[in-house]
């Protein structure tokens, strides 16, 4: 006598491959989430940058507007600002502002002014894809400012 | 002569079934967890972009009038409102700006009374759950700091200038937690308090 039993359903190989498959697409998805993320969060710190950025150019613009010719040499290690803060308020992204003023080279007698070099760096350390470590991201503006004159 | 028995399993058992609604259970689990999470983040990143904007948008509307005004009065009207009334050389109309740490920021442009908002700023939601809020608004001359230049030009500049800091809080989405404080600050040059200032010195 000779008993026939069908079994339908899947092998062990064929389960493990599809989960294996299921895993590879959950891993991609969430890893993509997470670059969009970390990539809208760069932004985020090059919008600070840049807003801190004005404000010093700003600054040295109303030195030079008011007259001020002597300007201290930069430190090495820049003015440092925050760029972004964790909950407790701790710094976690640092930038560092730094400026080049000279006079302009066709600035006359009566119309002083100067070519204002600005820039600031910061750590690019954040970015999940970013193998080269201690990258800097910049940003700089060139812009000239005339002194006033008022007698 | 062989005789055949076919037995056909054609349909699941009790042990199967067990086992593969206890599979959906916990996928269905886990994916209805996800998503609220994404949902979550999803609101939270949609107030703070709001507000990013908001703070920016605010701002350098007010960069832009101090800088053409010669003078600034600051009225503290209360705890949580405070009125920026901005003068200028060249014309009678003055504009005022009103920073109000529950309706936020509204500007009049001197040709009526009324007060407009800059921006759109609802900071409850419709279940009356604070989404963001306001809560700091300074406006004051630059102080001196270590480094800075000590000069009879470099201080000019400094009663020329102001610095403005924004505080807003944002709310964590669907409760009331403060979950992060935006900060946003300008430092503003007015040329025009400038040569004021410079006028009536020499006067």
């Amino acid at each position: 006598m000779v008993i026939q039993k069908k079994i339908y359903g899947f092998t062990l190989i064929e389960t493990l491959i599809g989960i294996l498959m299921t895993t590879i697409i959950c891993s991609t998805l969430f890893l993509g989430i997470t670059q969009a993320k970390l990539y809208l969060e760069s932004i985020r710190i090059k919008e600070k940058a840049f807003v801190e950025l004005k404000n010093f150019t700003n600054e040295w613009k109303s030195m030079i507007a008011t007259g001020v010719s002597n300007f201290p040499s930069d430190s090495n290690s820049g003015k440092k600002v925050a760029l972004r803060t964790d909950s407790n308020g701790n710094t976690t992204i640092e930038g560092k502002l730094y400026k080049k003023i000279t006079k302009a080279t066709n600035s006359g007698q009566y119309s002083v002014y100067y070519n204002i070099q600005t820039y600031i760096t910061w750590d690019k350390k954040n970015l999940f894809f970013n193998k080269e470590r201690g990258l800097l991201d910049t940003l700089s503006f060139n812009t000239y400012q005339i002194q006033f004159h008022i007698e | 002569m062989k005789k055949y028995i076919h037995i056909k399993t054609n349909g699941f058992t009790l042990v199967e079934s067990l086992v593969s609604i206890l599979i959906v259970s916990s996928i269905s689990f886990s994916m209805f967890f996800a998503f609220y999470q994404i949902q979550k983040n999803l609101v939270n990143e949609d107030y703070k972009s709001d507000m990013i904007n908001y703070g920016n948008r605010v701002l350098d509307d007010m960069e832009n009038e101090i800088m053409k005004s010669y003078q600034l009065v600051k009225i503290n009207q209360s705890l949580s409102n405070t009125t920026l009334e901005l003068y200028y050389s060249n014309t009678q109309n003055k504009i005022k700006y009103l920073v109000s740490l529950e309706n936020g920021i509204k500007k009049n442009d001197g040709e009526s009374n009324r007060y407009t908002p800059i921006d759109i700023y609802n900071p409850k939601d419709d279940e009356n759950r604070y989404k963001y809020k306001i809560t700091n608004f300074e406006i004051s001359q630059p102080t001196l700091t270590a480094g800075d230049i000590w000069s009879y030009e470099a201080n000019m500049a400094r009663y020329a200038s102001y610095e403005i800091k924004l505080e807003i809080d944002l709310y964590n989405y669907p409760n009331d937690r403060v979950i992060e404080t935006l900060e946003f600050n300008r430092r503003v040059f007015s040329p025009a308090k400038f040569i004021y200032n410079k006028n009536t010195n020499n006067a």
